[in-house]
């Protein structure tokens, strides 16, 4: 049970690994070509944590400090939405940029090798793939901001019924 | 031995070279330098005074019996005073002697040929037991020129000016023989007036070689399984694009020089054998990483199930080819490059190292 929790927000990073290389995502898994095994930070859950701190934050802005009847309608709703997803974009942009600025992605992740050690082909371009890396990042904001709206919603005073139809 | 001793002949200035390369590199504490036949007899350790005292003359003057000699009971008593942190240097010419007893009962010397096997087979099958299974033994197969009195099988003598084969024999743990090959080739023993031919290594080690699947190169897509990501990979794919379109490809790194075989065995694939024919093994060196060498496996099928690769232990085409099988005349029989009863010799030592390690090595990958 421990591990399924462990793995839980990599696994759902994974529904949008697509965006990002394959290389990527083994470094965000806490991949070390250097032991062959899972012992470095596993970023996903790092970064999946920041995200998840921030979604809920802002949920929390929008249905418990604004709470405003002039501002609590879908459209309201889903511009804190989007403001969420766009501060997630540029987290997951510069979580990846940072790590690789600070050399701590392994170099057998960044470059394919020749036998005499010159780089025949780059497997994480950077900057594009902290870009692509940052918009799963946002998609996931967007699910993380949803379903907190959907718990959490209830206790709002005036911005509960947002973006949900009112019974 | 007198034909390879008598002057100054390529045989005592390779060996002379090999071991003053050993004492200069600083790789060996001390060099104990013995005479064998009947019996060791030490020597000293002056390399230089060693080599000019091993004349003809000097043999007789040593002592012992310089006539028949058993190689089962030579070996026997080299492995004998083999200790732990030593590399036994044996070397010679490694000609089985029946001698002349078997002249009137020729049909015995395939009997005697086989004890020598099995002699040899015990004696280092019980070298294996005290080393626990940490031993290595490289046979090189050199030719000096020889000129002298060469018995053959029934001890009959007959003059001989010519190249002949001998043998050095490397015996030690698997990382000390590496350490000495690595700092001492075997290089050395050429271009001094003999000549290096073919070397054979035998092995058996307790100590497993680091493996390990790598994430490049490759084609196609794989996940490692988390449970085991070193040997266990999952959900393949093959690559859908380009020329390698319809192909997976993965990559096995495995550090191969922790062995002390000839690089060119290790990458010649016809000595590897894949268990799972629906993948075609390629090997490669590579130059730095956390891996010597990079096994890639290449499939149109990309089927599912356990792989694995072994290196073999392949018993040399060479020795039987430079086996004598007649033992008369060198000349007459046209075996002046061969060595009488070889094959039994060193088939006797392959048997006691394949009897507890088949192979030299095997990786075993799981594509689940």
């Amino acid at each position: 049970m421990g591990e399924f929790f462990e793995l839980l927000l990599g696994n759902m990073y994974c529904w949008f690994k697509s965006f990002y290389s394959d290389f990527l995502s083994q470094y965000l898994w806490g991949y070390n070509p250097a032991s062959g095994a899972y012992d470095l930070e596993l970023r996903y859950n790092s970064i999946g944590l920041y995200t998840l701190v921030i979604s809920f934050v802002i949920m929390a802005l929008y249905y418990y400090v604004i709470d405003h009847p002039r501002f609590c309608k879908w459209w309201s709703w889903l511009i804190m939405a989007l403001l969420n997803s766009v501060i997630a974009l540029f987290v997951g942009y510069y979580c990846v940029l940072s790590d690789y600025n600070a050399g701590i992605i392994p170099d057998e992740l960044m470059y394919l090798r020749d036998e005499n050690g010159e780089v025949v082909q780059t497997l994480i371009s950077i900057p594009s793939e902290c870009w692509s890396f940052g918009i799963s990042n946002m998609i996931m904001a967007f699910i993380f901001f949803l379903v907190f709206s959907f718990l959490f919603h209830w206790w709002s005073r005036v911005a509960k019924y947002s973006p949900f139809i009112k019974f | 031995m007198d034909g390879y001793v008598k002057g100054n002949t390529g045989f005592e200035q390779s060996i002379y070279a090999y071991l003053t390369e050993l004492q200069i590199s600083k790789i060996v504490d001390s060099l104990n330098l013995n005479y064998v036949n009947s019996r060791m007899i030490p020597l000293g350790n002056d390399v230089e005074k060693f080599i000019h005292n091993i004349e003809p003359i000097d043999f007789r003057k040593h002592g012992g019996n310089l006539g028949t000699s058993d190689i089962a009971i030579v070996l026997d008593s080299v492995l004998s005073r083999h200790k732990k942190n030593d590399v036994s240097i044996f070397i010679s010419d490694c000609i089985v002697s029946p001698g002349n007893k078997y002249a009137s009962s020729p049909q015995s010397l395939d009997n005697y040929l086989l004890e020598q096997r099995t002699k040899i087979k015990k004696s280092f099958v019980q070298s294996l037991e005290q080393a626990k299974g940490d031993l290595a033994v490289v046979i090189c197969h050199l030719t000096s020129l020889f000129d002298g009195r060469f018995y053959n099988k029934f001890d009959h003598p007959t003059y001989y000016k010519g190249n002949r084969p001998f043998y050095v024999w490397l015996i030690g743990s698997t990382a000390h023989v590496k350490q000495l090959l690595d700092k001492v080739t075997l290089e050395t023993l050429k271009g001094n007036g003999a000549e290096l031919e073919n070397v054979y290594t035998l092995l058996a080690s307790a100590k497993k070689i680091d493996y390990g699947v790598l994430l490049t190169p490759r084609l196609g897509h794989f996940d490692f399984d988390r449970t085991n990501p070193k040997t266990a990979i999952r959900n393949i794919r093959k690559e859908n694009k380009g020329q390698q379109g319809g192909t997976f490809m993965f990559s096995v790194g495995a550090n191969l020089n922790q062995l002390p075989l000839d690089k060119s065995y290790v990458l010649n694939k016809a000595n590897y054998e894949v268990n799972n024919k629906d993948y075609v093994l390629s090997v490669k060196e590579q130059k730095g990483g956390r891996f010597s060498h990079v096994f890639g496996l290449s499939s149109k099928i990309a089927s599912r199930g356990n792989i694995t690769i072994t290196l073999k232990n392949q018993f040399p085409q060479w020795v039987v080819d430079k086996t004598d099988f007649l033992g008369d005349d060198l000349e007459k029989d046209g075996t002046t490059d061969k060595t009488y009863g070889l094959r039994y010799l060193i088939e006797g030592v392959y048997d006691a190292f394949t009897s507890r390690q088949k192979d030299y090595a095997e990786f075993k990958i799981t594509i689940n």
